[in-house]
């Protein structure tokens, strides 16, 4: 089997409507201590998915694949992110970003992507140094939402060639 | 909290492998180095914070907005679904 077709079968794991238990080590910044979260698909929220927490089922964050909101992302991770999720996460893991409603539109946290490795199930929502990524990217505003329609390109996450 | 003085050049170690350095003092801001082992994270603590209420409040997101989003991102969005299954 092709390492692609492997990639393929890994990834429409995470699209499959049943749930998914990602574990993030280090939990999320401000729900540090939870560990479990899991990728869940609703009808009437599609294309966007939902990130929730398998300790605190109430608790759930709108996430979305960015390829449906920018062109030219993720940005380069850095390298210490794939020794924590797991030797060969480089090239298979995804990237999702945590959506905000805004009182006009939403935004989308583009400082602070979540990278997902499909095989070892491990996550990290990953803190960039750089700082022309923006915490709260705006799209979807009436006015503009017709300009963000997505690309249709989703590259995997890969690692940055500095640190 | 442990205070202590540094000159710029020397640094501290944080157990055996972190390693804080003073670089450059000037006026009111201080350049640290930084060496510390891969799983150890090094993040500004304001931005953390920063992503920490982003993420206290996305939780906070009424169910019913999010659908309506939803709906304007497959209205506008031509092919429909999530595309990160469609390998190049």
């Amino acid at each position: 089997m092709s390492p692609t077709v492997a990639d393929r079968e890994c990834r429409s794991a995470l699209q499959r409507s049943a749930p998914t238990v990602v574990y993030f080590d280090r939990g999320l910044p401000g729900y540090d201590g939870l560990r479990r979260w899991e990728l869940v698909e609703r009808d009437e929220t599609r294309p966007l998915r939902w990130l929730r927490s398998v300790e605190q089922p109430q608790l759930a964050l709108p996430v979305a694949d960015p390829a449906l909101l920018l062109a030219g992302y993720p940005p380069a991770i850095p390298s210490g992110v794939w020794s924590r999720l797991g030797e060969g996460s480089e090239g298979r893991s995804l990237c999702l970003v945590v959506v905000q409603l805004e009182a006009e539109g939403a935004s989308a946290n583009l400082r602070a992507p979540l990278v997902i490795d499909p095989q070892t199930m491990r996550g990290e929502q990953v803190i960039l140094d750089d700082g022309d990524w923006p915490v709260r990217f705006e799209f979807a505003r009436p006015e503009q939402a017709a300009a963000h329609s997505g690309t249709g390109r989703s590259p995997a996450c890969s690692s940055s060639a500095a640190r | 909290m442990l205070v202590l003085s540094r000159k710029i050049g020397q640094s501290l170690l944080i157990g055996n492998d972190i390693r804080i350095k003073v670089v450059e003092i000037r006026g009111q801001q201080v350049r640290l180095g930084l060496e510390a082992p891969d799983d150890v994270p090094v993040v500004r603590e304001e931005l953390h914070r920063e992503v920490a209420d982003n993420n206290l409040r996305a939780t906070a997101a009424d169910p019913a907005a999010v659908a309506d989003l939803a709906a304007r991102l497959r209205r506008h969005a031509p092919r429909g679904g999530s595309s990160n299954g469609d390998d190049r």
